[in-house]
Formats: C-alpha cells, structure tokens, sequence
C-alpha cells in the first residue's frame, strides 16, 4: 500500500523554533517529527510513502533523502503549504493506486496503526477516518479517491471535525503540535514513555536516565524523575536535572547548572550555574513554557546556540592562567619601575583600586548567574605598559584572560542595551586584545566597543595567537612606553 | 567567445560582458563538466554557478557596460574543478552574505544558488593604486599619504567542485 | 530562448523553451508585463521546455506573480525538472502556484479550483 503523507505546514505556531526549518524535522524525543510518522508506517508494513513539503523542503530532502534509512522508499514535492489535501493530491505526480493512505506527517499519533488498518479494510466505504483515543488522527486510508473526503486532514488552527459515519475510532494519543506549550508536552510525555507506540532512541544508564552515543552523563546528574538525552552530549558531573528533561543532541551542560522540566534543543550550550525550569531552550532563545515568554539572551556565557558559536574556541583557561604566571615572572623588574615612576608622579596616590567585570560567574541576589565583578590595580603613571601591569595578576588568578575585549565595569556593561552593543559580551574579558593594542587609551567608548564586537564577532585561537605575536611586537614599539 | 588551451588541464575562455554571451560560455562549461564529471546533474550546478556569477560580473562589476573582458578560466586535477572568473571591473569589498532575499524580492539571490551549487568558493581582488605623496618642509609626519586613487583592479572569483574521478 | 503565445477560452498562455536567462529577461518581461495587463487574469507560463534557468530569470517570474496579485488573477506555472528545482533551491515554491502539466494547468483554471 501507498501512502502520501502532507508535511506542508508554514510552521507559524511554532515560531521561533520553526524560524529556520519545517516541523518535520523539530527534535522529538530524540528523533524529528515525520520520523515518528514514518515509524509506524513501517512498524504497519507500508514501504512506499509520497511525502508532500512545504516550507525549508530543501532540508527535509536532505534528512530523509530515499527513505532507506527507515527501511522505506520516499518521493517527493512541494506546495505553496497548508493548501487543501484535495489540491495538493492533483498537483502530484504520481500515480496514487487505491487503496491508499492519507495522513499528516507534522503532527504526532501514538496508537496502532495496525489495529485500524485491520478494521478499516474490512469496511465497504470509499474511505475511513482514524480516530485515536476519539481525537482527529489525521489519518485517512482511501478506497476510492474520487468519493473520499480528504477535508479532514488539512490543517487548520482548530481541530478539524471529523465525519462520524466513516471513522473508526482505536486506543491511542494525538497531538497537534499546534503550540510550542504542546510540543514541550509532547516532548516530556514522550521522554516518559508516555506516548507507547514510540521507539526512544538510546540505552538507560540508570533509572530513568537514558542516553546517546557518545555521551558523557552521569547517574548522579538525574536528582528526580526522568531524563532522555540525545548523543554527543556532554553534561558536568555536577549538573542536575528533576522533573522531565529531554536534551537535544550536541548539546552541552557547564558545571552546577540546574534543569528542570524543560527541553533542550540540539546544538545548544548552557552555561555555568544557568537555571532552567518549564522552558524550551533553542540556541540562544529561552521559551517559557509557562509564561509564553521568548527571551533572546545575547551573552553566551550563559546560553549559546552551537551552531553559531563556539565556547572557549580562544585559548584554554589553563593556557591563560599559566601565560599570566608566565608574564607576571617576566614583568617583575618592571614593578619597582612602576612604583618609581608612580610615586615621582603622583606621591600621594601612586597606586588605586576599582572594579571589573571578569569572566568567572556567580549568582547574583536574585539567583540569575553572572559574570562576576573583581578588584584591579593601576599605578597611577602616563606609561600604559605600567600603568596596567596590575591586570597581569587578574589573569593569573583567571579572572580575566590573556587575550579578549577590553574589560569593563559593571555599570558600563549594564549600559548595552542595543544588540549589537552585547555582541560584545559575548567575548571574553582579556588583558590584550584588538583594542588594547590598536585603540588609542583615549578613544571614545563608541570606538572600542566596536572594536570589542568585532574581536566577539571573530575570536578564535589562531585570532587570538596573532594577537600575541602583536603584543610581543607592540611591547617594543613607542605606542607601549610613550602616551 | 575565444578559447585558448595553454596547459593539458587548464582551458582559458573569453568573452566580452553582454549578457548574450554568457549562454555560450554556460554551454561550453556545461559540456566540459559534463566530460570531465560524466555526471548531468555536476553539470548542471557548476553551469548554473557560473552563470550566476557572470549575471553578478556583467551587472555590478561592469554596471551592465557592454564590451568589457571576462576571462573564464577552466582547471581541473583530480577529482577537483577550480573555475576562475575574472573581471577588471568594480571590486567587491567582501562576499555577499549567501542568503536569501525576502520571498517577493526579485533580486539577491545569485550568491545563495552559487552557494549551494559549489563546494568552496573564494574571491582575490588585486587592485592598482595610484598615491600621491606630498613632503612639505614643516611637516616631519612623511608617512601619511595624500590622495589614493584606484587606477584598476582584477577580480577572480574561483569556484571549486569536487568530484568522483570517472576511470 | 523561443516565446510562443495562445489563448485557451479565457486563459492565456505563455510557453518558453531553451535557456531562460538574463540575456531573455527584458523581452519575456515586456511580454508578460502586456499579457496580464491586457489578459482575463488567468495565465499559465508553461516552462516544461526550458532546459535552463538562472536567478534573472526568477526575478521575471517573481514580477509577474506580483502584478497578477495586483490584478487578483491567478497565475500558474507548468515546470520542467531544472526550472523546479531552481525554484525548491531558492524557495519559491511557497509562492507559486505549481501544476506538473500544461492540460492538468488549464483545467484548474477552467474550473477555478
């Protein structure tokens, strides 16, 4: 038997998750949406499946190319999207032999397909309807195209009625996905075993924890309750999940950050100490479940769409902390220079402390993790090599590293509020960087912010490396001793 | 269109931008894709890039002037095709983003089709400069230059496909 | 690139064949621009005979669906392999009214479905 499965919808109510691909291919429990659909054709012996696309079809094509994967063999086309079944059914070209199947491949069922194909075939209507547990399956076996009516698997923002006399109602669970508070539930009901005809993908390594390949979790991560986490992830062992979770693949977890009932999707870095409770996380959108709230967060520290950016893709912290020790050694017969100079210059206040914003975390009074703030001298003289010779010992103790943005206080950094201002907090703080060493000491804010955004924008080892080699040089030209 | 073979696997084509010539050349380089691939659908993409890429020459490089040159430069090795095109006209300063434009928008959507048609692709743009230079006695800052006019400058932009090598 | 041009009752149609590209634009332009100014509001542009296609020639297709929607009408494409899959790359399909032949095209105008 045929099937030709509609995957057409524009994905609206799901946006922004459907901001750049179908609902085809939404992470659900561990595999995409028409995955779920194609498994039960399989599981109910159809081999042979016509899949109509829509929005993003290029992606769709490349995911499920022939169909092989899933033991099955896929054609496709395209529609403008959401059109009516009937249409879309005309606009194919493909000779569809009844009887065949009709069903949506952008929503999710969970029920024996089996059990009413049993009992459908046996009736003597041009079609039947399904029904899982009384709900709309959006699924209709045609025996004869020219009398059935296919009105009930367009998709619409209601649920569609579906005519009585020619449905047959079996055991089983139907969701939408017409929300992203529906996707999440279906998310968690299907980590729990919930949705019974689902095929999880992944092995449990403890009670209620079950996991990809190559992931690195630990029993001790699931305080309470249940966890299905995909593959390539990697979770710190003091990370800790309750409720229902389902982590996406890729995805990785930084030390003491606590997640509970939410969904991670693929791709995705949460940070040190970051909180998630009843909330979608995608890249950088956070979506609460509860609220309806999407909140854009722009620092990376805390959370990062992978695909987009790599964390700690400059030079590692141990790297950092032992150039600084490195340096430090290096400048000592500089520190008596300085405290000379700073003293002949200004003898009653040759050395002063204030506060920067570092690149450690803390929680703050209301919980929320956040770059924490840490003590800096400056010897008060005009050379900038000595004047800022203390900040060598912030990057020893790493609070700040060798290379990144300029650091700044607290109250400045509260003062980017524009998107591309905080482009900026997505570096890291840093004794040298492309502003330290290009920008003159008095350029305006404006100016090195810029700078600071693009060096966020760009940074990476091989960046960061020149940036050495231009310290090196800069530390023997005039620019370094003379204002 | 002039074709001269200078090298076993380099072949150099030339035309003049009038976008009636691009049909030819996209003829020509389908065919010797095709010869070197065996496979229609590499032929197609490579062809459809580079006609991409000579509309983009023709319209923003040469701001639709007819009778300036367009060299189109052929070389393959194994299992690798680099196809140079280079023009003497308007540089660009970096690659258009490949994306796509917004649905009902009739242009700026020639870098997404080069894009997804090739495997790497990169742009050199050597430029000629011609820079005026004035010492006066009172000042002692020689180095600053005066006045830097663009004489020329050659553009290439190199497409790269790899492939299965047909035995 | 050769233009042949009939009318079927009220729908007019526009059949292209051979390399549609920029060199083409201005002349497949000017005859659309004139079709559906003076045409019913229904028209096919029938491309199963075009060998190939470039983004130019898209930005033909595009204008015309524009000015048909001024008009309200309803346009129609007929598509070859290479045309289609030009039109899946650049995500076109989500606009254009797409029907696989030119009698299949012709009949959901006729019946307006």
């Amino acid at each position: 038997m045929d099937a030709i499965i509609f995957t057409d919808r524009k994905g609206q109510e799901l946006f922004p998750l459907t901001d750049e691909t179908s609902i085809a291919l939404l992470p659900l429990a561990g595999k995409w949406v028409l995955e779920h659909t194609l498994e039960a054709l399989v599981d109910a012996g159809i081999r042979e499946a016509h899949v109509v696309l829509s929005p993003y079809a290029e992606q769709v094509k490349a995911a499920f190319g022939n169909g092989e994967r899933w033991g099955m063999s896929l054609t496709y086309s395209v529609t403008r999207g959401e059109e009516s079944p009937a249409q879309a059914l005309e606009q194919i070209q493909k000779n569809l032999v009844p009887p065949f199947l009709a069903l949506r491949g952008d929503i999710i069922r969970s029920g024996e397909l089996k059990d009413f194909l049993r009992k459908a075939e046996k009736t003597e209507s041009a079609f039947v309807q399904a029904l899982y547990g009384g709900e709309n399956a959006y699924l209709t076996l045609c025996l004869d195209p020219l009398r059935t009516d296919f009105n009930s698997l367009k998709w619409t923002e209601s649920r569609q009625p579906v005519s009585n006399q020619s449905s047959i109602d079996v055991e089983g669970v139907v969701a939408r996905l017409d929300s992203l508070k529906d996707f999440y539930q279906v998310n968690l009901d299907a980590a729990s075993g919930e949705l019974k005809t689902f095929l999880i993908p992944g092995r449990q390594i403890a009670l209620g924890l079950t996991q990809g390949r190559n992931t690195e979790a630990y029993p001790q991560n699931l305080k309470q309750g249940i966890a299905l986490i995909g593959s390539n992830c990697h979770l710190h062992s003091s990370v800790e999940l309750s409720g229902k979770v389902v982590i996406g693949d890729n995805v990785i977890i930084d030390r003491r950050a606590t997640i509970e009932s939410s969904v991670i999707l693929p791709h995705t870095y949460i940070g040190e100490l970051v909180e998630i409770r009843n909330a979608i996380v995608s890249g950088n959108d956070l979506i609460r479940v509860d609220t309806g709230s999407i909140l854009k967060i722009s620092d990376t520290f805390l959370l990062a769409d992978l695909k987009t950016t790599t964390i700690d893709n400059g030079l590692g912290a141990l790297f950092n902390r032992s150039a600084g020790m490195l340096l430090l050694l290096i400048s000592l017969p500089l520190w008596p220079l300085a405290l000379i100079l700073s003293v002949l210059k200004s003898p009653r206040k040759p050395y002063f402390r204030y506060w920067l914003r570092g690149n450690k975390k803390e929680l703050n009074n209301f919980g929320v993790p956040q770059r924490s703030e840490f003590s800096v001298g400056e010897w008060n003289v005009d050379v900038p090599v000595l004047r800022y010779l203390p900040r060598v010992l912030a990057v020893v103790t790493g609070d700040i590293n060798l290379i990144g943005a300029l650091p700044v206080s607290l109250d400045i950094a509260s003062q980017r509020i524009e998107e591309w201002e905080r482009l900026a907090d997505r570096a890291p703080a840093g004794l040298l960087g492309p502003t330290q060493l290009n920008l003159p000491a008095d350029a305006n804010d404006d100016e090195k912010l810029m700078s600071d955004s693009f060096y966020a924008a760009n940074f990476g080892f091989k960046q960061d490396l020149r940036y050495i080699l231009q310290a090196v040089k800069s530390f023997f030209s005039s620019k370094a001793w003379f204002k | 269109m002039t074709a001269d073979i200078n090298a076993p696997d380099i072949i150099t084509l030339k035309i003049v931008s009038d976008p009636k010539n691009v049909s030819p050349l996209g003829e020509a380089i389908n065919a010797l894709c095709l010869y070197a691939t065996n496979s229609e659908v590499y032929a197609h993409d490579i062809q459809l890039a580079v006609v991409e890429a000579l509309n983009n020459v023709i319209l923003h490089a040469y701001k639709s002037q007819k009778g300036n040159e367009i060299i189109v430069k052929w070389i393959q090795s194994t299992g690798c095709l680099n196809i140079e095109i280079i023009d003497y006209g308007i540089s660009m300063t970096a690659l258009p983003v490949a994306a796509l434009p917004e649905i009902d928008a009739e242009g700026g959507r020639g870098w997404w089709i080069i894009n997804a048609c090739v495997d790497e692709y990169y742009y050199k743009a050597v430029e000629y400069v011609e820079r005026e230079r004035v010492c006066t006695p009172s000042s002692s800052d020689s180095d600053v230059f005066h006045n830097s006019l663009l004489k020329s400058s050659r553009n290439t932009l190199t497409l790269i496909k790899y492939f299965q090598q047909v035995a | 690139m050769i233009l042949h041009e009939q009318q079927h009752n009220d729908i007019d149609i526009i059949e292209l064949s051979g390399r549609f590209i920029m060199a083409d634009t201005p002349e497949v332009r000017n005859r659309l621009n004139s079709l559906i100014k003076e045409g019913s509001g229904k028209l096919i542009i029938d491309l199963e005979k075009v060998t190939f296609i470039d983004s130019s020639a898209c930005a033909v297709l595009i204008s015309a669906f524009k000015n048909m929607q001024i008009k309200s009408g309803r346009l129609v494409l007929v598509t070859s392999p290479v045309v289609q899959s030009l039109i899946e790359l650049t995500r076109l399909h989500t606009i254009f009214e797409i029907i696989p032949t030119l009698p299949r095209a012709i009949e959901a105008l006729e019946s307006n479905k």
